[in-house]
């Protein structure tokens, strides 16, 4: 009596798990939409709305400009204010060549977005996690809190600390250890190298995977800004391994 | 089973009704205007676009303003070669400081942060200093191979007294925002600092005013005391404690520590297949759950 499916596309993979539905059809509806959140925010795509914008080509009028559209670029509006302009999409380096890329703002949203789609279906505990983006609901399979590792910056398959905690949750971690330097700090144009990884939790992964990406570019500094949002927590590793953390994180530690 | 909070914390779509605003009007013409490829202008400092909406603890946060605080880490960013003198010895002194807390080699792996005594307080807090005059003075002597260095923002103390400092009669302290004279140190024929203890001017940071001094002994930094350090009120005191780490010795075990899911960065398909989370998901197919 539950669900479990591994989904490539987005170019990520994205593990999902329902633990109280056994109904194939919620599967089928998450898999469709990320792969429709794929055709329209891939930068990677010719045709698709965000190589489109970044290219000037969508006027205010245009068909492409979808509530979901509207719906991200009001929130990377948003970001942009709320973190000091360091989550900027609009200066960001596409791999379509423009310099407009959400990708930051769309895989947690996207995550969030399925994470309503599962709770509309009736279902409450569940686990999706794009590619280290998750979104918890409820609790996991053995009734209890859903229980996480961060990965260890050093070791694809280390741990560096386990969280836990009931759902509604989001966790996302920003870290060059795998795609070398590519978040970048648009207020120096350049790549940011400082820290090793920067994890972010708080009640929505859309948010907390901006925020991350913030964090990250921040640093340990960053854990002041971030710890004034509210419901909102982080920890950052540095290349020493050495781990901040807000207080907020620190209760969902297992120690 | 018991009764549980809803997931009412995700969000549905409403917010996607809404009319297209202004703003991204003139974003879209901003992008319609920048053909695919063409540079951005260079960033500058203090744009509209850095609005200060939610500094943390704005009562304390009056030295920088975030981006002009973090542009000068970046290479390149034309930050002068004491600054990056600074960062270095302000991570060194982390690392002892997380070293002198007990949690370097041999320490559990995981836990709680031990709570470290005050003086790696302050030099843990001094990594989130941007650039810390009298740390920079500090670095420049422990780096020096010269006898031509000065002590900035720092006044050297004799060394004939090096721990009999209140910091009451410490003539560094100063006001914040400001840093003591500079002094000219005492520093040996062999380019060593001379044995004593360093008071650092008092800097203002986000956090509060802090304050340090340093004990040098055989030309080594032996010890970082706390002369000021922003605990006035509980908001400051939070954020200064998270300023102390701990220090991963080694990985956790996923095995040992039976998780549901890892968050990393972003996996790609291919990454995806050595990781860790694939080997959960493995595991489940293996077990029988599937959709």
């Amino acid at each position: 009596m539950s669900l479990h499916h591994v989904e490539s596309v987005m170019g990520t993979t994205i593990s999902i798990d329902v633990v109280d539905s056994h109904d194939r059809g919620l599967i089928d509806e998450l898999v469709a939409w990320f792969h429709e959140v794929d055709e329209v925010f891939s930068p990677y795509k010719e045709t698709s709305t965000v190589t489109r914008i970044g290219r000037g080509e969508v006027g205010p009028d245009d068909a492409d400009l979808t509530g979901d559209v509207i719906d991200v670029l009001h929130r990377c509006e948003r970001l942009l204010v709320e973190t000091d302009g360091v989550f900027d999409v609009w200066s960001m380096p596409s791999p379509n060549g423009t310099r407009f890329d959400p990708c930051g703002y769309v895989k947690g949203w996207s995550v969030e977005r399925a994470a309503a789609m599962i709770l509309a279906h009736g279902s409450q505990d569940f686990c999706i996690n794009a590619g280290g983006d998750i979104a918890l609901g409820g609790r996991n399979p053995d009734g209890k809190p859903w229980r996480l590792g961060i990965r260890h910056p050093d070791d694809p398959l280390g741990l560096a600390l386990v969280v836990e905690g009931e759902g509604p949750l989001g966790i996302a971690t920003s870290a060059s250890y795998e795609r070398g330097a590519h978040i970048y700090d648009p207020r120096v144009d350049q790549p940011s190298t400082d820290i090793a990884s920067a994890t972010v939790l708080g009640p929505s992964i859309a948010e907390a995977d901006a925020y991350a990406t913030t964090l990250y570019v921040m640093g340990v500094e960053g854990l002041a800004w971030l710890d004034a949002i509210p419901g909102y927590g982080g920890c950052v590793i540095t290349h020493d391994n050495e781990l901040f953390t807000t207080e907020r994180f620190d209760t969902y530690v297992v120690s | 089973m018991t009764s549980r909070p809803s997931n009412s914390g995700h969000r549905d779509n409403s917010e996607a009704r809404r009319p297209i605003d202004p703003l991204l009007f003139q974003r879209l013409e901003e992008l319609g205007n920048r053909r695919a490829g063409a540079p951005l202008p260079p960033p500058s400092p203090g744009s509209a676009k850095q609005t200060n909406a939610r500094t943390a603890n704005a009562k304390n946060t009056t030295a920088r303003t975030a981006p002009t605080k973090h542009a000068p880490n970046k290479p390149g960013a034309g930050r002068g070669a004491a600054g990056a003198q600074a960062d270095k010895l302000n991570a060194a002194l982390a690392r002892s400081a997380a070293a002198r807390a007990g949690v370097a080699t041999g320490a559990k792996p995981v836990g709680r942060r031990a709570k470290p005594a005050a003086s790696s307080k302050v030099a843990a807090l001094a990594l989130s200093v941007a650039t810390t005059a009298a740390l920079a003075g500090l670095f420049a002597h422990q780096d020096s191979t010269t006898d031509s260095v000065i002590l900035t923002g720092g006044t050297a103390l004799p060394a004939a007294d090096p721990t009999a400092v209140p910091a009451t009669t410490v003539p560094g302290a100063v006001a914040p925002n400001t840093v003591a004279p500079t002094t000219a140190a005492p520093v040996s024929a062999n380019g060593t600092i001379a044995d004593g203890t360093y008071v650092g001017g008092a800097s203002q940071n986000r956090f509060g005013t802090v304050q340090v001094q340093a004990v040098y002994s055989g030309g080594q930094l032996t010890d970082v005391q706390i002369l000021q350090y922003p605990d006035g009120d509980r908001r400051s005191l939070q954020i200064s404690q998270y300023a102390i780490p701990k220090l991963i010795t080694s990985a956790i075990s996923a095995q040992s520590a039976s998780i549901n899911g890892v968050s990393g960065a972003t996996y790609t398909s291919r990454s995806y297949a050595a990781s860790l989370q694939s080997a959960i998901d493995a595991a489940k197919s293996a077990s029988g759950v599937t959709g």
